[in-house]
């Protein structure tokens, strides 16, 4: 019998209406000038988020279940926005002093965006491995974008590491695929229980290669060596973009998978735990030492992957909820900080901690959002930054990994010291000559700056604006779908 | 007909063959070629339990993987090629500008 396929573009909306935004700049490239194109990609990405209002609790789903517009891709979608729009916003301020304003530039851009969501509306896991390429591929021709030598040795680093935790990622499906026998979350999460011993084992050996390859991918020690390099070699503008947007969809697949359709498959959580102190380890143990605030940057992304993997341990109802409610925090004061850097270093190496001595009387505004920012990284009361770590460590606590968060708080008051050193150096009078642009405060980036601000102070004061959304259960419990 | 062990111990095989070529490689064609080795042991991987289950999800999984490396070559070999025109070679450890 001929069965008519279950095709609804509805759900898809948003993922096409970005997708429109990227062939519009990969057109429109020819005729008009990039400013003209960063505008109607910037507008593009408002309509997906006014879709994704529309998809509100619709609880929509199309092909067959491969795609679902649920209420957690919609939250995590509007977080991968939300940092887009303003790594777009930075870069029409920078990228022409980076060398990498061209049309390219925004379609590529929106070519990852379109992948990011596409991750985050996944219902299964080839659907979710095609938005992960389409990303991770845009994200390669991103960091070598600009004609220099140390992006195309970031570009280089970052396509080959990302192409073999790309292959290992694929290994570890096609053995889920074989323990279960169906590559849909739903389906993969039914047949978990009641295996046969040597399926389970077969199980267990493709959730620790699904592992791996998602620890390459949002950089969980010992899978993180290219991400200092890659953050510190790429344009400021694209490392923006590859330590918010790229982690966040990363994270959102992880959620996916291991919080839905893995979430009672055995072995990946001990070994995930095992990751996740090294890396609260080694990450911020590594960013103690660091000269260049760029690089201190990057390693502060890989020490801050540690705390978001903490909310995969939990139960999905509060690990779900914690980690979306970071991820948004991360995305908004991570996205901050490299605006800052952006505009305010001389060349694309970045800023050097000494050089920030005395910033405050140069460009007071600038210093004291900077100071905000590092100090909400830093997990300080009252920025957002606390709650969140809160809310991870609290998830991974009532699961049951109590040495892991004692682990992860003790992580936490070391990262005091890396966060605060260049935040009270900025406000030491300073006699010689400044060693940033001076004319680096422009009015997009000023907003990407106080939109950044603004959000981790409000939602640390009010978390419940996020929280409120993100908390009902209801959304978690059905991460695999129906 | 042949047990889909025999199948899955050679894509293990290959895969395994593959990880090393990154690991101990130094040219980036080779890593990059260690990479579509171990793309292949995941598609036969796919092949042979979408055998075993008797089941065609995956055959047509195993397209979009072939796909993704069609693109992931395309990409990857551009990177490769303007490194080359700069530096005139493409050994990895000749890439060691960015440290610490």
């Amino acid at each position: 019998m001929l069965q008519v396929p279950d095709v609804h573009l509805a759900p898809m909306l948003p993922i096409l209406i970005v997708l429109a935004g990227a062939l519009a700049s990969t057109v429109l490239g020819f005729h008009l000038p990039r400013r003209a194109l960063t505008i109607i990609n910037l507008v593009m990405l408002v309509l997906s988020g006014v879709s994704m209002a529309y998809l509100w609790n619709s609880g929509a789903a199309a092909f067959g279940g491969s795609l679902q517009a649920d209420n957690a891709a919609i939250l995590l979608g509007i977080t991968i926005l939300i940092g887009s729009a303003m790594t777009l916003l930075v870069s029409l301020d920078t990228a022409y002093r980076a060398r990498v304003s061209f049309p390219e530039f925004d379609a590529m851009l929106m070519y990852a965006v379109t992948g990011t969501l596409l991750i985050a509306f996944s219902g299964d896991l080839i659907t979710m491995l095609i938005g992960l390429e389409i990303m991770s591929l845009s994200g390669y021709v991103l960091a070598t974008l600009q004609d220099s030598r140390p992006a195309e040795e970031s570009g280089l680093k970052y396509f080959l590491l990302g192409a073999a935790g790309s292959a290992i990622l694929i290994y570890g499906i096609a053995f889920v695929y074989g323990a279960t026998g169906s590559l849909n979350y739903a389906g993969i999460a039914a047949k978990t229980a009641g295996l046969t011993p040597e399926n389970v084992g077969i199980l267990v050996g493709g959730a620790l290669l699904l592992l791996a390859g998602f620890a390459f991918k949002v950089a969980l020690v010992p899978f993180h060596q290219w991400t200092p390099d890659v953050y510190s070699g790429a344009p400021t503008s694209v490392s923006l973009f590859l330590s918010t947007v790229v982690k966040v969809a990363a994270f959102a697949g992880m959620l996916r998978v291991f919080g839905g359709a893995l979430q009672n498959a055995p072995g990946w959580a001990s070994v995930l735990q095992i990751l996740i102190a090294a890396t609260l380890i080694i990450g911020n143990a590594a960013s103690l030492f660091q000269t260049n605030f760029k690089r201190m940057l990057a390693y502060s992304a890989v020490a801050h992957t540690g705390f978001l993997a903490l909310t995969l341990l939990g139960t999905p109802a509060l690990g779900g909820a914690a980690m979306t409610y970071y991820l948004l925090i991360y995305t908004l004061m991570t996205a901050a900080s490299f605006a800052i850097v952006a505009a305010l270093q001389r060349s694309e190496k970045g800023m050097e901690i000494g050089d920030l001595r005395g910033l405050y009387y140069r460009h007071p505004g600038y210093a004291v959002a900077l100071a905000v920012c590092l100090a909400s990284l830093a997990g300080l009361p009252p920025f957002a930054g606390f709650f969140g770590k809160y809310l991870a460590f609290q998830a991974a606590f009532q699961n049951g990994y109590v040495w892991l968060s004692v682990l992860a708080a003790l992580a936490s008051v070391a990262a005091l010291v890396y966060y605060l050193r260049p935040a009270m150096l900025m406000f030491m009078p300073d006699r010689t000559p400044a060693r940033e642009y001076q004319h680096g405060e422009r009015p997009a980036t000023t907003f990407t700056v106080a939109l950044g601000v603004v959000g981790v102070t409000v939602l640390g004061i009010l978390p419940n604006l996020w929280y409120g959304w993100v908390a009902n259960p209801g959304i978690w419990g059905a991460l695999a779908g129906r | 007909m042949a047990p889909t062990a025999y199948y899955i111990a050679l894509s293990g095989l290959l895969f395994a063959i593959g990880m090393i070529g990154v690991l101990t490689r130094r040219t980036a064609i080779m890593v990059f070629l260690s990479v579509e080795l171990m793309l292949n042991a995941a598609n036969l991987a796919l092949v042979a339990f979408a055998r075993a289950w008797g089941d065609l999800t995956a055959q047509t999984a195993v397209f979009i993987v072939m796909t993704l490396a069609a693109a992931e070559v395309a990409i990857g070999l551009a990177i490769i090629v303007s490194i080359f025109r700069k530096r005139e070679t493409t050994n990895v450890d000749d890439l060691a500008g960015l440290k610490g």
